[in-house]
């Protein structure tokens, strides 16, 4: 009847027929009506007072109580101070945690990709064999494009590149994307300001606009609304700005400008030549699954065209956050799972702790039980009181989270690819209200249940030491709790040790290189000064000479890739060999200036490297084969009968390639049929990454990257010791060359080796920290138990030691009964955690996810732990005065 | 702070008052003039209930469902409200009345035979 309330008239009502029924039996005695009408009034007591106490009680029964628990509930946590304070700070560790991770999920994993009907967007890729997969070609996706009949735009764009970018301000050095003037309209997304690109920008002549991101806007350009119309030079090309992008807007990922692609561009017409990404929208009547069987057809038919047969290269078709979200996902469940981990062991603490209170309030509690209160009311007031506690550890939390989220945020430090900003939105804030409420009640529920549960007469018979029945029980659960604390803690920290030692096995690997005091910068060459050979390789040559004389520089070479970070690769013939497992081996392509291998320390197998004759020869073959300044990387270069190019290999490409044959001297030619001969063999480098294997390579020198205009490269320099002054003078040798050209990017190599194992160095770093918590607060649990069950034997322990017992002994007790609970937890710790870590496995490099080493480390650290945690009260137990304890009662 | 052990007081008699108006009930509807009289004859006057602290009591015992009410004609032919027990209340009288003796007999263990004198 809670909506159905009376009204005041008629309670007023039934007060005056109380009165008058009353005055009337007074009159029926033989009073007066005034005397009656007094003496009624009088028995009545306080009318407004009853009047009021209706009036209040109108109110929603369920309100009116909680109100009355929550102003108990504060006074209570007032009351004690102390155990106030440690409950809401392990509640706050463990709520801030799990906001802070679930931030990260929300914004990457759960929410939609912030552009128009995101389910319907697609990323667009090639493959031979699924999962691999590499960049489109030209002519295929001109031929996607045209052929499926499910997508109502598909869009090509490249991969960014870094660019000069000058014009307003200073000079600077940006990440540019190249793009299909349809691709703001694909996926749906306005600019800010201006316009994005419109039909036909994408051909040479016209695609001379840019769009910038937001992030530049306010960097280059102040912010200015005035930027539209204005001159923007990439590379010394002129673009007008028309629109700017905005601020949330983010892909690719960590794009500066995005300008339109020529698609007149002859590598477009070039097949074999994969170099562009594409995305698609699939039409809203068409599921991404039919996109895909749409576009497997058209690829099939274009391989029977084209390639001879119809699998040989098949599209792949993922829904678009997919590949943004790419391997993260695995990741931030685990650590989801770690972190909802540590709020199990924080429960179980702040559990521990109100058992215990409860012990000291068992007479409060049954009191209040005596005065009327039944047992639902009472569980009722317990638990707004643990809920209140878990609010307050969530907004202590929400402080720390908001912390560790703008730090994630900032730094960048969880390398995943994400579109939407980190933020602590209003998803995160209910699901930290929820969790906290949630939470309250998951550690208030059994020592409410456990204390409502008194036995009055017990425990109003029972004295004030509080050794009553009830405690009894409360042991054997506080027992339960810390158990599980040991086991929970034990998985986390058998994790985080499991990452530790793939993060050890991740450094100790050996990359092929030397990278000590190896620094790296990227630079271009734009193409429209730099249109030929000799000028490109005029620049490198005096630039190189030029850093050679820095005092502290030892060798210095130019790169088109880095070791770790991936290049270009391609298939291989071997005159005789027809392995067919061979033709489809895929051999990495470098190209690299003499002294590359001096500045990384690669070792020199067999044969020789390259010299500056090398690259002269090599320039030479070019220019008489007429490929110089003409587009296109997979065409042949037709050079003189008997002549090939010189190139060194790798062991792993020696190994494969001629097995235990010599492969010094050897011929082979590329896809296009261009021959070359092995002249040198070096060492093993990774370039795909750290955990990957050494794959074959092949080292050209560099001249043979420099057929067509313009210049991406890297310059590797190997100085003495670490120098600080080498840095600045190679920036000034490079503006002396040209003043148009700048350096950037730069990074020693041992920040680029940190960089491609930073998702391991975050996991390992994270998990630890979530570990060290729950072991903590497992010690401190521990602590309590063992604290607590001193005090309880306190008696016990006095006249053991009146019968005799010896200090050795009363601690062997305590002790026992601590490593009775530790080693239980830690068996249950290591049966769950053989579970568990196999959800690890793919994260973990280098080591088992069973590794017995760790298993046993970890355990042994936790067992010492626990036991230390149990050994200050074991300590104090020694010391009971069988006098003072005999008194105790 | 005084008015703070007041009410505590008024809990201490609304959980014994709810058990008489439930007990007294069990004879019939009644209105509330009717129960505390009722209440006052039966314990030969040595409870002596503020006729006013009646009205919140059978307010909450009423929003409990334990009792309905309903006016109607008293026996002197004034318009009053009775109350009357529902089956809800009639077990919850039950427990109410085991739970109160177990509690009586529990403090008076504890007072003892001697407390009376203190």
């Amino acid at each position: 009847m809670l909506g159905d309330k009376r009204r005041i008239d008629d309670f007023d009502a039934e007060v005056e027929s109380h009165l008058q029924l009353e005055i009337e039996r007074l009159q029926e005695r033989g009073l007066t009506y005034e005397q009656a009408r007094a003496e009624a009034h009088r028995a009545f007591g306080n009318k407004t007072r009853v009047r009021e106490r209706f009036y209040e009680s109108r109110r929603w029964l369920f309100w009116d109580h909680l109100s009355q628990d929550i102003r108990f509930g504060l006074r209570t946590l007032r009351k004690s101070p102390g155990f106030s304070a440690i409950a809401i700070l392990i509640l706050s560790l463990g709520i801030g945690a799990n906001t802070a991770i679930f931030s990260v999920i929300n914004s990457v994993l759960l929410q939609p990709l912030p552009f128009k009907a995101p389910a319907q967007l697609v990323d667009l890729r090639e493959t031979e064999s699924a999962p691999g997969s590499f960049p489109l070609d030209g002519p295929d996706y001109l031929d996607w494009q045209q052929q499926n009949s499910t997508f109502e735009s598909m869009s090509m764009y490249t991969y960014p590149r870094g660019a000069n970018a000058s014009g307003a301000g200073e000079a600077e050095s940006v990440s540019a994307v190249s793009a299909q003037a349809n691709f703001f309209d694909t996926l749906g997304v306005q600019p800010l300001i201006g316009r994005g690109f419109v039909r036909g920008e994408d051909i040479a002549g016209k695609n001379n606009v840019a769009v910038l991101s937001y992030g530049f806007w306010q960097r280059h350009f102040g912010g200015r609304n005035d930027v539209l119309g204005q001159q923007l030079d990439l590379d010394a090309q002129p673009f007008t700005v028309v629109g700017v992008m905005p601020r949330w807007f983010n892909f690719p990922s960590a794009t500066d400008i995005w300008i339109p692609a020529d698609m007149t561009n002859p590598l477009f017409q070039n097949r074999g030549s994969h170099w562009m990404q594409a995305i698609g929208r699939v039409k809203a009547n068409f599921s991404v699954e039919q996109a895909r069987a749409d576009l497997l057809t058209v690829s099939a038919r274009i391989n029977k065209q084209y390639r001879g047969t119809d699998t040989s290269i098949l599209s792949l078709v993922f829904p678009l956050k997919e590949r943004l979200t790419g391997n993260s996902r695995p990741q931030l469940l685990i650590l989801f799972g770690a972190v909802a981990l540590v709020l199990l062991v924080a429960c179980a603490n702040v559990a521990n702790l109100l058992l215990a209170r409860a012990t000291a309030r068992n007479r409060e509690i049954a009191l209040r039980a005596a005065l009327g209160a039944g047992r639902w009311r009472l569980i009722r007031q317990l638990l707004t009181e643990s809920v209140m506690l878990g609010l307050a550890g969530a907004a202590l939390g929400l402080l720390g989270a908001q912390w560790a989220v703008s730090a994630l945020a900032a730094a960048n430090s969880l390398p995943i690819p994400r579109a939407n900003p980190i933020q602590l939105d209003l998803t995160v804030l209910l699901f930290t209200v929820v969790l906290s409420v949630f939470v309250g009640i998951l550690f208030g529920l059994a020592p409410a249940l456990q204390t409502s549960s008194l036995d009055l007469n017990e425990e109003l018979k029972c004295s004030a030491t509080g050794a009553g029945g009830a405690a009894g029980k409360g042991r054997m659960l506080r027992n339960v709790l810390t158990v599980a604390e040991i086991a929970v803690s034990l998985a986390l920290l058998v994790g985080a040790g499991l990452l530790l030692r793939s993060f050890a096995s991740l450094r100790s690997t050996n990359i092929g290189v030397q990278p000590e005091n190896v620094l790296t910068m990227r630079l271009n060459l734009p193409e429209t000064n730099y249109k030929t050979l000799p000028e490109m390789r005029g620049f490198f040559d005096r630039l190189l000479t030029n850093i050679r004389q820095i005092p502290g520089v030892s060798s210095a070479a130019i790169t088109t890739h880095l070791p770790l970070l991936g290049g270009s690769n391609g298939y291989i013939k071997v005159p005789g060999n027809t392995n067919p497992a061979l033709q489809q081996q895929l051999v990495e392509v470098h190209s690299i200036t003499p002294d590359y291998f001096q500045v990384f320390g690669i070792p020199l197998i067999e044969g020789r490297t390259f010299t500056s004759q090398d690259a002269s020869d090599t320039a030479e073959l070019m220019a008489k084969a007429g490929v110089l300044s003409k587009s296109g990387n997979g065409e042949a270069v037709k050079i003189p009968a008997g002549l090939s190019f010189g190139v060194i290999i790798n062991q792993s490409m020696a190994r494969t390639f001629w097995l235990s044959e010599d492969a010094l001297g050897k011929p082979f030619t590329d896809e296009g049929g261009t021959p070359y001969k092995v002249i040198g063999i070096v060492g093993d480098v990774k370039q795909n990454g750290i955990r990957e294997k050494a794959v074959p390579e092949r080292y050209f020198p560099l001249t043979m990257w420099m057929r067509n205009a313009g210049f991406y490269g890297t310059i590797v320099v190997k100085t003495a010791s670490a120098q600080t002054g080498v840095l600045s003078a190679i920036r000034s040798d490079v503006r002396d060359l040209d003043s148009a050209i700048a350096v950037y990017h730069v990074r020693t190599m041992n920040e680029v080796i940190a960089e491609a194992m930073q998702d391991t160095t975050v996991q390992a770093f994270l998990l630890a920290v979530f570990a060290a918590l729950a072991l903590l607060l497992a010690a401190v649990g521990l602590y309590g138990v063992m604290a607590y069950l001193v005090t309880q034997r306190t008696r016990e322990i006095g006249i053991r030691r009146a019968l005799g017992a010896q200090q050795t002994d009363v601690l062997r007790l305590v002790l026992a009964h601590g490593a009775k609970l530790i080693l239980l937890g830690v068996a249950i710790g290591i049966a769950a955690s053989l579970g568990l870590t196999r959800l690890l496995a793919a994260l973990l490099f280098g080591v088992s996810a069973r590794d017995p080493l760790t298993f046993t480390v970890v355990s042994v650290v936790l067992a010492v732990v626990a036991l230390a945690a149990c050994y200050i009260p074991a300590r104090r137990a020694t010391r009971v005065d069988p006098i003072v304890a005999l008194r105790y009662e | 702070m005084s008015t703070q052990e007041a009410r505590e007081r008024l809990e201490l008699l609304q959980g014994t008052l709810d058990l008489l108006i439930l007990r007294t009930l069990i004879f019939g509807p009644q209105h509330g003039q009717g129960i505390a009289r009722a209440i006052q004859q039966t314990s030969e006057e040595e409870l002596l209930v503020e006729h006013g602290a009646l009205y919140p009591a059978l307010q909450r015992l009423e929003e409990r469902g334990w009792i309905v009410a309903k006016w109607g004609t008293s026996s002197n032919n004034r318009k009053a409200r009775f109350y009357a027990l529902s089956t809800a209340g009639r077990k919850q009288l039950v427990k109410e009345t085991t739970k109160w003796k177990r509690l009586a007999k529990a403090i008076s263990r504890i007072l003892g035979p001697g407390a009376a004198e203190d």
